[in-house]
């Protein structure tokens, strides 16, 4: 047998593609299997039911198609291949990583260290590595947490309500859940049904299928072909039959049929790291290399100072223990969740937190046409009568085309009843445009069309009673019906004919003119297929329209008329006019794609629509912007061949999926590059995949939208998946990390937005807690080389990760953006880092020591009003810890007991951590811009910041005063006026932060603004 | 004061095309840019042509900025004179200088910055140490109880003895000479007054600073047999009949006893103890400390302070076991019972005498 061309083609390069691509990856066998699982793709696509006869079935199937299977058979297959559903994909969700689990692990090796040293050592690191598990734990769950309320949220959105199916078994008509259907079942169809699995047709009335989901195509599939995705018979599970009833017999079940073999396509499809998972990745990288260098070079330091190895491994570990951040974690967890339910306030609903940002950082959107940026339904757009175009507009005043004309008199009466499509009952209260219709896209196009004008086309309709009709077919390519009138003196039958416009002509010999029927001549013929041809071009789906009065004399009011012997004239009818429909843009799409575009956003359109359609469709949302020429254009317009064009010139470029197939990916990334402008169409779900993945190439942050179970593979691929919430299939709403509950396609341009505020918010949080990190490390190395009492300890360190600063680094996720974010380029993936040198130097070496500074001024300043001057604290860390020591003395004479200066040393903590916290209430203020004055952006505009600073001053008093008489915390009751020695530094740090901005401000892209900008 | 122009020179058009990035960077060194080439116009002092190939300098020394091609070729000469030429400069090489990686103008930032950092530090611990005085602590909270302490000082607070092994406890009589050697009758009688014995030796200021302060006489003898003057035992570690100094940490303007007198006892910590430690001795009798080494006026003030010290003289403990011995002091003003701060008017030791 043959295999399915188009397929087997794709499948083809897809494998070399593959090889190509993966060549440099570790991991082989992940090669191995995702190449395994493209062959078993194409091998099973390929399949030959279609071409058996019923008798070869009913051998190969073991059924029967009268009796079906018996119960035992059916039973025994069922528990063989399993339940006729698709496995829901796995999903593990990727936590952001932080060293944090390490840092856990280091703390006990540190305690064991301690311990095996000296068996009464203090538990401290145990605490800290329990702290420091608890948190990973903790959010780990928060994020799970996350991600399953978005799941119910999903949840809700499928039916509840199991499918059922009408299945003969035993001879017996048995009405079962599909889930139990099993291969050699023979089913039975109803119009409005979905089809439960993979069927061979049998027998058919009058029933056409819509594969819209499967191929993206709205139009039913209609053609034979070679390729069973195409193939007009078997049909496929999850398509819908909306007219009509059949009979057939199930051949795939479960994950073997078409749906949920491109179902195991999608999730074979690994999902790429989100770009701000890539960036915490990095942010991690610098904080742990970072640590270890400093930890490292502490630990020489320590050594050559004549420190025990033991003693300085411990403090090696305590270094790479204090540079973790702790709380950012959550912070960024809470962060991203926070800009997620305001998004899914907006109709975005974000299913994987990290991809909050990647919709920010996204550079090329590939949108599926139908659904997310048209309505998917067929709208009447055009008529042509009396020579003459008009515009069909059905949503707003309907008589801007001139309706006293006798010949729309006929042509509304054609469309009326020439149409099988009828409302379903019951929903009267309905506007039209939202009635629900039993019948195509075309036919439901045009009964609203005509209910629209005409009013009740239901009474029409049985005014004008039928009395025979030839459904469409794809042969014939037209539809005919006889009607007696509803003049009582007029006692003839009306014949009215719909079809493809040269079909329809073809059965004509007059044309009606202004009511007049006028002979066909060569000139009406010339309009006609001007008017055609124009229609066709703006890529709408034309129709032409005839009528003929049978005389009453040849056909009485009993005549009986035959359809299959055709006993009635089909030829030297009247043509009428012209219909052209089409499925047209959403109102908000042209606006979104505007914004898209300032924002540097590109926008590729990927259907498997007709390419005229599809162009049509682009020039009118924008995608193709007014202007621009594709090289087909400038070909006519100078009227040279294509080949003669300077690709230069053209900015659009309209591919094909032929065309696609033949391309090598050097040809498709040249494309990607060359073009600003670019449609595909005719597309299959693997060319998705191959687009999507060619702009990876172009470091492009790829996002994808789609609705139908064609497009999900492509949305797994992409950077980030966006299903439609409304129309999407499940498939893609599973592949999709978000989902655009109102299926609007302006909603994503919300989504950028709020995705870049994140991105720049995120930088100003991690600037923010990692500026701390150097005033809480800097007392360690100066315990370790001065031999100062230790200034803080890391229960306090945990305190301030943990308590004060949690709430105002989430607060900043509220900073409203310094400039238009959307008319600058999304971000560029590998240039533009979350945390770049500028910022970690920034945070680390300016603002983090100035803090260090202030708050060694706070500490000093409690020893040396207790009796210790600074001079007298170098070098004492020795004697200062020894227990043993009871009478130290200090600078005045006077001697300490070894618990006398444990509790000054505590209230050294709190001292240190007082003077840190006062001046992260300045780090957060002058974090809330990178480049504007504060004053520029407003001191008060946030309010969170504030309740961030008052949680702060609060949590601290709370610890110093309440809990300061609980020794396990370390915190002791602080003099009031402790409270405020480090604010000159606070206030220092403003000021030099406005002077930093100020140069960034007065010299752009100077010396200043290359180091000082982060 | 020379100025660079708005726009620098420009000589061969072959710099144009030298390439920014290739140029060998050592300490101090720029490269001039193409930007401004365009407005051929030379400042005042500048003495092109200059030499291609050969890199520009650009020294900034603290008299003067200079700019110069090869070793000796000054072209041009600025005084940093104020700060208008530094900013001069600064604006130059944002504008008209295509300055390459510039690690030594990094590296000046950073000198400024952390000069000035290291400033502000210093300012406000100067300012902060103004707040405090020379002579008295600002608080002295967490002094209220002042703790006791034994001499020999020793790791664990453990007095070990190996009566017929000298070593162990030379380092002990080596430490206990040292630390008894300013008690000297001649040094004390040389540097301090004799006291009225029963009250406290308060030296007020009265408004005008009145120091040095003077302090009372400890004689080494006050110890008896404990002083180790003349004593072939050895404080009585050869003889395995120990002596132990208890002190009382310093506390400035602390009043002990609040003028009633005071004394230390010691006990064995329990039942068991009590009677491995045997009886005891102590010196000055009964363990009394007198009120009149009270108040200290700090170390800075008192320079001649000598705390009075207690010795105890353990007779007959039991040998070659571990005795707990605890001692406190009785006095009216200090508790004795701090859960937390065991050494708060009192101290815990170990006295272990090893005999074959």
């Amino acid at each position: 047998a043959r295999r399915g061309t188009g397929t087997e083609d794709v499948g083809k390069t897809d494998t070399g593609d593959g090889k190509e691509k993966y060549r440099g990856l570790k991991d082989k066998r992940l090669e191995l299997k995702k190449n395994h699982q493209k062959e078993e793709l194409k091998k099973e696509v390929d399949l030959e039911d279609h071409k058996l006869s019923i008798k070869e079935l009913e051998r190969k199937y073991g059924t029967n198609i009268v009796t079906g299977l018996s119960s035992t058979q059916a039973a025994e297959l069922l528990a063989r291949n399993g339940p006729n559903a698709l496995t829901p994909p796995k999903e593990t969700p990727e936590i952001v990583k932080f060293p944090q689990a390490d840092g856990a692990i280091l703390c006990w090796i540190a305690y064991g260290i301690q311990y095996f040293n000296d068996k009464s050592s203090s538990l401290d690191s145990v605490y800290l590595g329990c702290v420091l598990a608890l948190v990973v734990i903790l959010t780990g769950i928060f994020a799970y947490y996350q991600e399953a309320k978005s799941t119910n949220i999903m949840a809700s959105f499928s039916k509840m309500i199991p499918q059922q199916a009408l299945v003969i078994r035993d001879s017996e008509k048995k009405t079962v859940p599909a889930e139990q259907l099993v291969v050699g079942d023979i089913v039975e169809i109803k119009g409005g049904d979905k089809i439960p699995a993979d069927i061979r047709l049998l027998s058919t009335q009058g029933c056409k299928v819509d594969n819209s989901s499967l191929t993206g195509n709205l139009t039913p599939s209609l053609r034979t072909h070679d390729n069973p995705l195409e193939a007009e018979n078997p049909w496929n599970k999850m398509s819908t039959s909306p007219v009509g009833t059949a009979t057939g017999m199930v051949i795939n079940t479960g994950d073997r049929t078409i749906i949920g073999q491109i179902a195991s396509l999608a999730s074979g499809v690994g999902h790429e790291k989100t770009p701000i998972a890539i960036e915490i990745e990095h942010f991690v990288h610098i904080v742990a290399g970072v640590a270890v260098s400093i930890g490292i070079l502490f630990f020489i330091i320590a050594v050559s100072m004549k420190y025990y190895v033991l003693d300085s491994i411990i403090f090696l570990i305590g270094i790479i223990v204090a540079n973790v951040p702790e709380g950012l974690l959550a912070t960024v967890t809470v962060t991203l969740s926070l800009t997620a339910k305001r998004m899914a306030k907006k109709n975005c609903l974000v299913k994987n937190l990290e991809a909050v940002e990647t919709l920010g950082s996204t550079s090329i959107i590939c949108s599926d046409k139908t659904g997310t940026l048209t309505q998917n339904r067929m709208t009447v757009a055009h008529l042509w009568f009396d020579n003459q175009i008009f515009v069909a507009d059905t949503s707003e005043d309907h008589s801007i085309f001139d309706q006293s004309s006798g010949t729309w008199a006929s042509l509304s009466k054609i469309i009326t009843l020439c149409n099988r499509a009828e409302f379903r009952p019951g929903q009267e209260s309905v506007p039209i445009m939202k009635k629900v219709v039993v019948g195509d896209a075309s036919e439901t196009a045009l009964l609203k069309f005509s209910e629209v004008i005409l009013g009740d086309v239901m009474e029409i309709r049985k005014r004008n009673r039928k009395v025979a009709e030839i459904p469409f077919n794809s042969t014939n390519k037209f539809q005919l019906s006889i009607h007696e009138t509803d003049d009582p003196s007029d006692k003839r039958f009306l014949m009215v004919m719909k079809g493809a416009p040269e079909r329809v002509l073809e059965k004509c010999s007059t044309i009606m003119v202004n009511g007049q029927e006028q002979p066909l001549d060569d000139s009406t013929a010339e309009a006609f297929h001007t008017a055609y041809m124009e229609l066709g071009g703006l890529g709408e789906r034309v129709l032409g329209f005839c009528h003929l009065y049978l005389p009453a004399d040849k056909f009485p009011e009993t005549y009986s008329f035959d359809v299959d012997t055709v006993n009635f004239p089909t030829s030297n009818l009247c043509f009428v006019g012209l219909l052209s429909m089409i499925d047209p843009p959403r109102s908000t799409v042209p606006d979104a794609v505007t914004k898209c575009r300032s924002a540097g956003i590109k926008v590729i359109m990927v259907t498997g629509d007709h390419p005229i359609t599809a162009k049509a469709i682009a020039k009118s949302v924008g995608i193709i912007s007014a202007n621009s020429e594709t090289v087909e254009d400038i070909a006519k317009r100078l009227n040279i061949p294509v080949e003669q064009v300077s690709k230069r010139d053209a900015k659009a470029a309209v591919v094909t999926g032929m065309e696609l197939k033949d391309m090598s990916p050097e040809q498709l990334d040249e494309l990607l590059t060359d073009y600003s402008e670019i449609v595909f169409a005719r597309t299959s779900p693997q060319q998705k995949l191959i687009i999507v993945e060619g702009c990876q190439r172009q470091d492009a942050v790829v996002a994808v939208t789609g609705d139908g179970v064609n497009d999900s593979p492509a949305l797994k691929k992409a950077d980030i998946g966006i299903a439609m919430g409304i129309a999407g299939s499940d498939a893609a709403k599973n592949a999709a990390d978000m989902v655009l509950l109102d299926d609007n396609f302006a909603s994503i341009v919300t989504g950028v937005e709020e995705g870049r505020l994140i991105f720049d918010n995120l930088k100003k949080t991690i600037a923010y807690t990692l500026t701390k990190n150097i005033a809480e490390l800097c007392p360690f190395l100066i315990y370790i080389i001065a031999g100062l009492p230790l200034p803080i300890g890391t229960i306090t360190i945990l305190f301030i990760d943990l308590g004060t600063d949690i709430i105002p680094s989430i607060a900043l996720a509220y900073e409203k953006a310094e400039s238009d974010i959307m008319n600058r380029k999304p971000r560029h993936k590998k240039k533009d880092r979350l945390v770049n040198a500028p910022l970690a130097i920034y945070s680390y070496l300016h603002i983090g020591l100035m803090q260090a500074l202030g708050a060694f001024v706070v500490y000093f300043t409690v020893y040396a009003q207790e009796g210790f001057r600074p001079s007298a604290l170098i070098n004492l860390r020795v004697e200062w810890e020894k227990d043993s020591v009871n009478d130290l003395e200090d600078s005045y004479g006077q001697e300490w007991t070894q618990y006398q200066r444990k509790y000054l040393e505590w209230t050294g903590y709190t001292a240190f951590f007082v003077g840190i916290m006062i001046q992260q209430i300045a780090d957060l203020i002058i974090r809330k811009t990178r480049r504007n004055s504060i004053f520029q952006q407003g001191l008060f505009r946030n309010k969170v910041i504030w309740v961030g600073i008052a949680s702060q001053i609060i949590i601290a008093l709370i610890l110093s005063y309440g809990l300061g008489s609980v020794s396990a915390l370390n915190f002791t009751m602080l003099r009031p006026q402790y409270w405020f020695v480090a604010v000159p530094h606070a206030i220092l740090i403003w000021v030099y932060d406005e002077v930093r901005k100020l140069f960034i401000r007065l010299y752009p892209g100077s010396w200043w603004d290359k180091n000082m900008y982060y | 004061m020379q100025r660079l122009g708005p726009s620098l020179w420009t000589w061969d058009s072959s710099w144009q095309q030298a390439p920014a990035t290739s140029l060998p960077l050592g300490v101090q060194k720029i490269l001039l840019g193409s930007a401004f080439t365009s407005k051929i116009k030379l400042g005042p002092g500048l003495d092109p042509p200059l030499v291609l190939g050969l890199p520009l300098q650009l020294k900034l020394a603290v008299s003067r900025v200079v700019l110069n091609q090869g070793p000796k070729k000054e072209i041009l000469v600025l005084l940093p004179l104020g700060v208008s030429s530094l900013l001069n400069l600064w604006v130059q090489l944002q504008g008209c200088l295509f300055l390459g990686t510039f690690p030594a103008f990094i590296l000046l930032f950073y000198l400024v910055f952390y000069g000035f950092l290291t400033a502000m530090f210093t300012l406000t611990m100067w300012v902060m140490l103004q707040t405090v005085s020379d002579h008295t602590p600002k608080y002295q909270d967490r002094l209220a109880t002042p703790g006791l302490m034994i001499r020999p000082k020793t790791e664990n607070l453990d007095v070990i003895v190996n009566v017929s092994d000298t070593e162990s406890w030379d380092q002990h009589v080596q430490k206990l000479n040292k630390f008894l050697e300013p008690y000297n009758d001649s040094i004390q009688a040389q540097k301090n007054d004799v006291c009225r014995p029963g009250r406290y030796y308060e030296q007020p200021d009265n408004g005008v600073l009145n120091y040095p302060k003077r302090a009372c006489q400890f004689n080494r003898t006050q110890l008896g047999d404990c002083s180790g003057i003349g004593d072939p035992t050895h404080y009585g570690y050869s003889t395995g009949q120990p002596c132990v100094f208890i002190k009382m940490n310093r506390v400035i303007n602390f009043y002990a006893g609040a003028n009633q007198s005071m004394n230390v006892t010691c006990v064995g910590k329990r039942d068991e103890d009590a009677e491995n430690l045997g009886s005891f001795v102590m010196f000055p009798a009964n363990g009394n400390i007198d009120l009149m080494y009270f108040p200290y006026y700090g170390k800075k003030f008192h320079v001649n302070y000598t705390q009075p010290l207690v010795a105890v003289k353990f007779l007959n403990v039991t040998p070659n076991v571990e005795v707990n011995v605890e001692c406190r002091i009785n006095a009216a003003n200090i508790a004795t019972d701090d859960e937390r701060d065991k050494f708060a008017g009192r101290v815990a030791f170990k006295l272990r005498i090893n005999k074959t």
